[in-house]
This record gives structure tokens, C-alpha cells and sequence, in this order.
């Protein structure tokens, strides 16, 4: 990357990170804050396609026989996308996406059996997608009751078929995965009893939590009164 | 195991089938949505319910969304005409229109909102400036973004910074210091 263009992108940002990934488990609120991100601060929004996904709704009828044609159409969606920003980086404004490629394959491993992923695995690697990588991970926690209860609440269709196990099963995947992550900064915030995307205190408290989270781990649980820097405790 | 492969071949060639189909989409691919920020006023025929009604009009646009509102301000009439105050708010989109598109979409709905331009300074029905969008700087004829008179504006910058207090105006600066510059005794901030 180049390094007067990060020089001069670091001395107009209003956040000191050129990309933020927001990510987490369905229903936790990721767009919703990622859009929110990118109204506060100008940066340009890149969301995954779910909607679009033609295969998806047949997965969630049937997770079992349609699992492999949906996880194959994601990961072509979300690398043709990924490369194609990876493309435009060296000129690229500031960023806020919803998910990291990572993602994919974490999905795929909960959807589909193990000949399945096997092939998946094989496909995965000739892609070899090379995707820009995010200088902060914003990863959204909260149990899988919250979820449920977003899920019903906003009221997206296909979603509303969604079970408890499988919740469970991909937030443990989710869990394992940030364990374990250690590829970009990384702030992991208790959502459960905030809402950024519509209360504008919970907003404000996290925003400035983001912009002083530049390197390492982080944990932060918002507690709903008093400063919240307090509750942002490093790793 | 013989099976299981024949059916996941299959479904592979399905999905294959899908991507071709729709390698062309809509929106190129990695085009993400922008950012852009309208500026909205009025002091004319009930200018609350039509800064309202332009606020609905916005959320409708097509490939964009109403994020952010900013509260209404009310403003004291700029030049030479006696006319009642103005009323200035501010909209965060988030659009994947091009800003020529937009800009198009904002004039459409203006005139639908019956906006005459006799009178410069004037009063008016409905005014819809497009202020910023992204990190885009355009100047061609009709069409500059970020728009010039913004910085000075305080009716403009005041609501902005609600809306976007972290952004970063193209050649500007940050919002938030750019509203610190402006004098905004008169504005008044109604929920």
C-alpha cells in the first residue's frame, strides 16, 4: 500500500482506520451500525448482497440439500466484491463494511457436511481471493435469545425460519473464530443490552471507543451509565 | 460417498450456472454505497410539513436509504426580501445513484413540491442542495460538490454536524470544525 496515500488519508480522517468491518452473528445489528458508521463519518459503505442470494431462501426451507448451491453463491458474491476493492485501494476513500471474507468459510463449516466442505475447501483455494484487509474488526456479541428476539423484531422472511441450534451453532463458531483472531485490531463489544444503530447515546459511547481502538484486543461492555472508557479495558 | 458428490457436482453446477447468470449485476461489483448529505429548507406555505414531506420523499428515492435526520432549525431570512424565517435540517443518505443522478432526484423533488426560482434569495417552497457525497470533488456546470457556499453557512453546518459530526468535508475540513468557524447566534434548534 502506498505510503503518501495512508499519510494523506490519515491526516483528513475523522477515524483514524481507513476500513472498519463490522461483524457478528445474524440479527446482532451489523448493518444497522455500519450504515450508521458511514453517515457519521463519510465513508463509503460496502455491504454483503444477502437478499440477493437466490439460493437462500431454499436453504433455510431446506438447510440440509440447500446449504451447498447458497455457501457457493456467497463466496463468489462476497470475492468478486472483496477483489474489487482490493483494486481500487490504493486511491479508495474510508470504508465501513459488514463482513469479512472470513465469514464464508466459518458458514460453511456450520452448513454443510464434511464431503461437502471438503469440495468447498477445494474451491475456496483456487480461488485464492485476496481480500483487502480491514485496519479494525468490530465484532458484535450478544446471546442467542437477543437474536432471536432481533430476528422476529425486524422481520426479514426467510430469517424467521431460522432455529435456536443452528443460532447456537454459529455464534460458537463466531466465538472460536475472534478467539482466535489476530489479524487486525479487534473490538469486541457486548451488544446485548445496547442498541448503536438506533439510540444515539449507545452510538456515541462506541464511536469513541472505535476511534481510540488502533491496535490490540479489546473488550468493551457498555454499561448504561457512567463513562464508558472505563468499561474499555485493554488486551 | 458416490452420491453425496453427485449431488454437490450438481448443485456446483447450479450454482456456476447462477454466477454467470448474474456476473453483469445491477451495481458494479465492489461499488459500494456513498454517503451524500442534502441540505433541506423552506419558508414557505407550511415549511415544517414540507421539510417533512421532503424527508419522505428522500427515504423513497430509488438505490437509497434515509439514515440520518437532523433536528429543524430555524433560521432568520438571509437578503433584501421581508419574508418569514426559514426552516434548514440536514438528511445522511447512504445511495449507490451517481451524483448527477441525485441531483436530478433532488430537482424532481422540488418542482414537485411547486419551488419557484423568481427571486434570488427569495422566498421558497422548498430548497434541496446536494452538499456533499463521498470523497467526490465535481465541478461542472450545475453540479459542484462539495457545494461552495456550504462552509459558511451556519444553517447548514449547524444541522450537518448532527447528522455527521465525524466527516470530513472534500477541501474543506472536519465538520465539526468547520460549524466552530461560523457564527450560529439566531439559529434555533427545534427538536
Amino acid at each position: 500500500m502506498n505510503t503518501e496515500a495512508n499519510a494523506t488519508a490519515g491526516l483528513h480522517a475523522s477515524l483514524p482506520h481507513r476500513f472498519i468491518v463490522v461483524e457478528g452473528a445474524i440479527g446482532v445489528g451489523k448493518t444497522s451500525l455500519a450504515r450508521r458508521l458511514a453517515v457519521t463519518t463519510g465513508a463509503e459503505l460496502v455491504l454483503e448482497q444477502a437478499d440477493e442470494n437466490p439460493f437462500l431462501e431454499r436453504f433455510y426451507r431446506d438447510p440440509r440439500a440447500g446449504a451447498l448451491p447458497a455457501q457457493l453463491y456467497f463466496l463468489f458474491q462476497r470475492a468478486r466484491q472483496l477483489q474489487a476493492l482490493r483494486q481500487q485501494d490504493l486511491f479508495a476513500p474510508h470504508r465501513v463494511g459488514d463482513y469479512l471474507l472470513a465469514k464464508d468459510r466459518l458458514f460453511a463449516r456450520v452448513t454443510l457436511d464434511d464431503e461437502e466442505f471438503a469440495l468447498y475447501e477445494q474451491i475456496y483455494a483456487k480461488m485464492a481471493v485476496e481480500a483487502p484487509q480491514p485496519d479494525l474488526v468490530v465484532y458484535l456479541q450478544a446471546p442467542v435469545e437477543v437474536l432471536l428476539e432481533r430476528i422476529v423484531r425486524r422481520g426479514i422472511g426467510y430469517e424467521q425460519s431460522i432455529d435456536r441450534d443452528y443460532l447456537t451453532r454459529l455464534l460458537e463458531a463466531y466465538t472460536g473464530y475472534f478467539h482466535r483472531y489476530d489479524a487486525s485490531p479487534l473490538l469486541i463489544v457486548n451488544a446485548a443490552e445496547i442498541d448503536p444503530a438506533e439510540n444515539d447515546a449507545d452510538f456515541s459511547d462506541l464511536l469513541e471507543v472505535i476511534r481510540r481502538t488502533v491496535r490490540g484486543r479489546h473488550y468493551y461492555h457498555p454499561l448504561r451509565s457512567g463513562d464508558p472508557l472505563k468499561a474499555l479495558r485493554g488486551g | 460417498m458416490g452420491a453425496v458428490v453427485r449431488v454437490a457436482v450438481a448443485a456446483l453446477r447450479l450454482a456456476m450456472a447462477e454466477f454467470v447468470a448474474v456476473a453483469a449485476p445491477v451495481t458494479a461489483p465492489g461499488s459500494g454505497w456513498q454517503p451524500a448529505y442534502v441540505g433541506l429548507g423552506s419558508n414557505l406555505d407550511g415549511p415544517v410539513e414540507r421539510i417533512e414531506r421532503a424527508f419522505a420523499q428522500l427515504a423513497a428515492l430509488p438505490s437509497t436509504r434515509l439514515i440520518a435526520r437532523s433536528a429543524l432549525w430555524h433560521t432568520p431570512p438571509v437578503g433584501p426580501v421581508a419574508q418569514p424565517p426559514f426552516i434548514n435540517a440536514v438528511a445522511g443518505l447512504l445511495t449507490q445513484l451517481p451524483p448527477r443522478a441525485l441531483l436530478e432526484a433532488l430537482l424532481a423533488t422540488e418542482r414537485e413540491q411547486g419551488r419557484r426560482r423568481e427571486v434570488r434569495w427569495g422566498p421558497r417552497t422548498l430548497d434541496l442542495d446536494l452538499l456533499v457525497y463521498g470523497a467526490s470533488v465535481v465541478d461542472e456546470p450545475g453540479l459542484q460538490i462539495p457545494h461552495p457556499e456550504m462552509p459558511h453557512r451556519a444553517f447548514v453546518l449547524y444541522p450537518l454536524a448532527e447528522v455527521a459530526p465525524a466527516l470530513w468535508v472534500p477541501g474543506h475540513g472536519r465538520v465539526a470544525s468547520l460549524r466552530a468557524a461560523v457564527e450560529g447566534s439566531g439559529l434555533e434548534r427545534r427538536g
